[in-house]
Formats: C-alpha cells, structure tokens, sequence
C-alpha cells in the first residue's frame, strides 16, 4: 500500500515506469521480468504513418549518461493496433500509448483511433528533439501547447500525459497551458539536447547531427524543471530523467512528481526497474512513510526530524 | 536470453590493440550458438558493449575485444576475478549448411566467425589484415578442423591482397562464405557471391544500446526494410543487406 500512487486519473499500485522509447512495447524485457510488477508501461512513440527512423549512427555513450537520435522510428498505427497493442494488453499491466507527429493531424488521427481502448491514457510527446518537424515545436510554444491538447481532447476521451520538452527557456509556460487545456497530467522531461563529434572522421558522430542527452547527467536538470512545474500547477508530474537508483526516485517524489519514469538505466541494467520497485518499498518500510507523503514534500518544507 | 554473472578467468593480448577475454559464466558457454552476442557491462559506463561469443568451452565464454575508447581500455584492465553482468545469448546466429565453408574475417570482424569456425565439422577460416602484426587467429586455439590462412593487404603474410580478392580467386561452386569486416568489404564480397550465386551470411557489427530490440538504436537496411542488428541479425542473409 505504501507504493501505491495517485495519478488523480488513476491509481497505479506503484509510481515505477519505463520512459518510452527506451522499453519498445515490453515484449523483449518481458522475457525478463513480469511487466505486472510495473506501474505501467509507456510504449514506445506511435505515428500515423510508419517511420524509418534516422539514418546513420543513432546512439553515443557520452559522461554519465547517452546521445539518442533515433527519428521515432516505429511500425506505424496499423501495426500498433494489430500487433502491439493486443499483445502488451494481455500482459495485465496499465499502457500508457506514447503518441507523436509531424502535424496536428497527425496527434488527432493517432488519438483518435487510440481512444477506443481501454487505457490508463495517452502519452503526448510534444518534445521529440530528433524529428524536423512536430513534436518539439508544438511543445516548446505555450499557445502550440494550448491549441493541440485542446484538439486532441475533442477527439479523444482518454486521459492525457503531456511530455514536454527541457529545451525551454521557461517550463512554466507550456506546463501552465497543458492544464489549462485539460491535460490530466505531465511528464518531464524528455531529452536535452545534444551532441558529440568523431575527431577521427571530424565529423558529427550521429546521423542526426544533433540528439538528445539522457541519463544521470542530466537528473538536476530534470529535478529542477519538475521542482519549478511542479510550483504552478496542480495536476500530478511523472518526473523523468537520469533515474538509475531508488533514492533518485524519491528525490523526484520530493520535488513534486507522483511518479517516475526510468528510460536509459535500463541499458546499463535491464533488471533495473523491478528491482526498484522492490528497493522502493523497502525504503518506504524503513522509514515508515509512502509514497502520497513523499509527493511534494520539499515544497511543503521538508522533514523536521 | 538471460542475465547472468560472469567472473574473469583470464585476459591475454593477441597484437597491439586486440585482446581476448575468458568470462567463466556457465549457462551463457552452453547455451550460445554460433554468431550470437553478450551485452556486457563495463562497471562505469553507462551502456553495455556488444560482443560476439568468440569461443567456449565447458564452464567459459571468450570474448575478442578491439581496445577503441574508454569502456574497453577499462575492461582490458579489470582484473581477473572481477564479477561482471552480461545479457546473452542475444541475436539470431549463423545457419550453416553442410559442405565446405568460407570464412572471411576482415580484422576484429574475424572475432564474430571464430565461434562458427570452432563448432563447423571443416571449414578454411581467412582473416584478412593490413599486415601481419594485426592477425591473431592461429592464438585462439581453435581446432584442427580448422584450416587457418591469412590475407594482407602488404602481403607481409599469406595471400597478398584483400579478403575480396581471396574470395575472387578461392570461391568453388558449392561453397558456403560466412564474413564479418568492414562495409567496403562486405559490399565487395556480397557483388561477388552475387555473380557466382554461392549462398552466405554476414555479421554486422553496429553501436547498440539495449541490445535487445527496445530502442531501436541499432538500426540497419535490409531489402525488407530496416531491421534491428541486435534482434533481426547480427548475422543476415549475404543477399539482404542493403551496405552502404
């Protein structure tokens, strides 16, 4: 009980997710691990159309952490509704389907034939920073921001998760109006951008040029952007960013996230993220407290013990 | 596909930046086949390495490892009896049929066929290197059901010329190739296996974060499309990879 987290939406039995993108739909760690023991899922990006993703080298190890341009490489919506979704729904666990575009037309059309189903709710990513066009841009603009969530709840009735992006000058904008226009809650962050040069080749090492930067290199960073969200709104924050140990969770549960999501740890450890629900609630149990007295408590003036 | 404890046995150089490794990790030594990999964890980093299995035998793995950065300076100086944590076996393997096999390894590529050499009934294993400080195989101890040559490029040993032009001048009708190098050379040979209509399978090697086929990192064309190295290959079909 002590795990169990309230997304205002929904209650998960526990606040531990992966981050999309770096979990497909489950099926390979479910080899495993029982995805029942997660939270819930969060799949990978689902786009109308099919994509290929980037060209050339699309991962780099850098300090603490990894450059990804993977370009949201991904089978398209037809495949995600005959394949991965049906397979991932009998796993028993809640699915959040993670859902990007080039366009608004795009959001709508995934959304839409996503709201037939029965899910914890929608996972939009306004902040891919690999693809030229959508994602990013919708996310980084307050009105962008505003305008698409509006659409997106008129054709979709299922909860929805704003991913936005750290490549702001202020989060408090776009965060506000994610609200504002409905979102059910937010997740942050995703990526910052990046990049690395091959000095043999002189270069840029990825295909891509550029990518994003995960990993525990950028955990302050997330922490920061979830205290300061976390400071204008009301609606619960999945924090996300260089998680890797149970005591960077309760730091983001701290801050003001209801829950978390663990993406490039998982690399290093693919065992990683049902340990950490065990280690979770050991470290609950030993200091007998939960996971709803943790939420926020920094802002509330911490312990006095 | 499983995590296991491996401990290092063992660490010996084969040239000047190429060394293997022996991992005592027991499940992984009986349960491999030939061409799969390990995602190995160099404790510090935060991704694993990709590597074929090079060799087994009862309770150990070997690995040949390229000593290209810091992830594998670190692990060429991790002492034995350090325990480290693989993901393996991983990727679809060789399918060999029976009958005379070729084997073409150009530099560490060679270290992706060895596996295949060691459980072959016969086969002639080429490696193929600028000159003869960069070959290494003859250290393996691989089987005398192995016949081992070299090709370089300097013609300081064995054939002078590249592994393209041994195969050019070496390929009978009825052959087998298996290969693993760089991509001119692979593109060369998957040209010529293409006019003498003589089957193969080739090892791709390819940066890889999960290794398991959840990122997508490790994204490469095959005339069906993309395909993932770390779940769909390592090792594809000669005639469908799409080189570049």
């Amino acid at each position: 009980m002590r795990l169990k987290t309230d997304l205002g939406f929904a209650q998960l039995k526990n606040p531990v997710l992966p981050a999309s993108g770096c979990f497909g739909w489950g099926r390979e760690y479910s080899e495993l691990f029982d995805l029942k023991e997660l939270g819930a899922v969060v799949t990978k990006a689902v786009t109308p159309e099919a994509r290929l993703g980037n060209a050339g080298i699309r991962v780099a190890e850098t300090p603490a952490g990894m450059l990804n341009a993977i370009g949201l490489q991904n089978g398209g919506l037809a495949v995600a509704l005959q394949e991965d979704l049906p397979w991932l729904q009998q796993q028993g666990v809640p699915i959040l389907v993670n859902v990007a575009g080039r366009t608004e037309g795009d959001y709508l059309q995934v959304a839409e034939a996503l709201g037939k189903y029965d899910l914890l709710g929608l996972e939009l990513n306004l902040s891919c920073p690999n693809v030229k066009e959508g994602g990013i841009t919708f996310g980084t603009d307050a009105d962008g921001v505003y305008k698409l969530v509006s659409r997106v709840k008129e054709v979709c009735g299922l909860p929805l998760v704003v991913k936005l992006s750290p490549n702001v000058t202020d989060i408090t904008q776009p965060a506000q109006a994610a609200e504002a226009a409905g979102a059910q809650a937010l997740t942050l962050i995703n990526t910052l951008r990046g990049m690395a040069i091959d000095i043999h080749s002189r270069r840029p090492l990825l295909g891509n040029l550029t990518g994003g930067l995960s990993g525990p290199a950028i955990k302050p960073v997330a922490l920061a952007f979830v205290w300061q969200a976390a400071q204008v709104v009301d609606i619960p924050i999945i924090g996300c960013g260089g998680i890797a140990g149970v005591e960077d969770i309760i730091e983001f549960l701290l801050a003001g996230a209801a829950a978390v999501q663990v993406g490039s740890a998982t690399f290093a450890d693919p065992l990683l993220l049902p340990r950490l629900v065990t280690e979770l609630e050991q470290w609950l149990e030993e200091r007998n407290t939960s996971i709803q007295e943790l939420v926020g408590a920094a802002h509330r003036g911490g312990s006095h013990d | 596909m499983m995590e296991n404890k491996g401990i290092i046995i063992r660490r010996k150089n084969l040239s000047f930046n190429i060394f293997k490794i022996e991992i005592e990790a027991p499940e992984l030594a009986a349960g491999v086949r030939a061409g799969q990999f390990v995602h190995l964890e160099v404790p510090g980093f935060s991704l694993r390495r990709p590597f074929t299995v090079a060799a087994t035998d009862q309770s150990n793995i070997t690995l040949v490892v390229r000593r290209q950065g810091q992830g594998t300076v670190a692990l060429q100086q991790a002492t034995p009896g350090t325990e480290l944590r693989l993901l393996g076996p991983l990727g679809r393997g060789f399918s060999p049929p029976t009958g005379p096999a070729l084997l073409l390894g150009g530099g560490i590529g060679a270290a992706a066929l060895t596996l295949l050499a060691q459980r072959l009934p016969r086969c002639t294993f080429v490696m193929g290197g600028r000159n003869k400080d960069e070959l290494w195989l003859e250290q393996l101890n691989l089987p005398s059901s192995v016949e081992i040559q070299y090709a370089t490029d300097d013609g300081s040993r064995g054939f002078h010329g590249n592994l393209v032009d041994y195969a050019c001048q070496h390929l009978q009708p009825g052959m087998w190739v298996a290969a693993c190098g760089p991509q001119p050379m692979l593109r060369g040979l998957q040209q010529l296996l293409q006019q003498r209509e003589i089957p193969g399978e080739f090892a791709l090697e390819q940066r890889m974060a999960c290794g398991v086929g959840a990122c997508m990192g490790c994204a490469c064309k095959t005339i069906h499309g993309n395909a993932l190295v770390c779940k769909d290959g390592p090792v594809f079909p000669a005639q469908e990879v799409v080189l570049i």
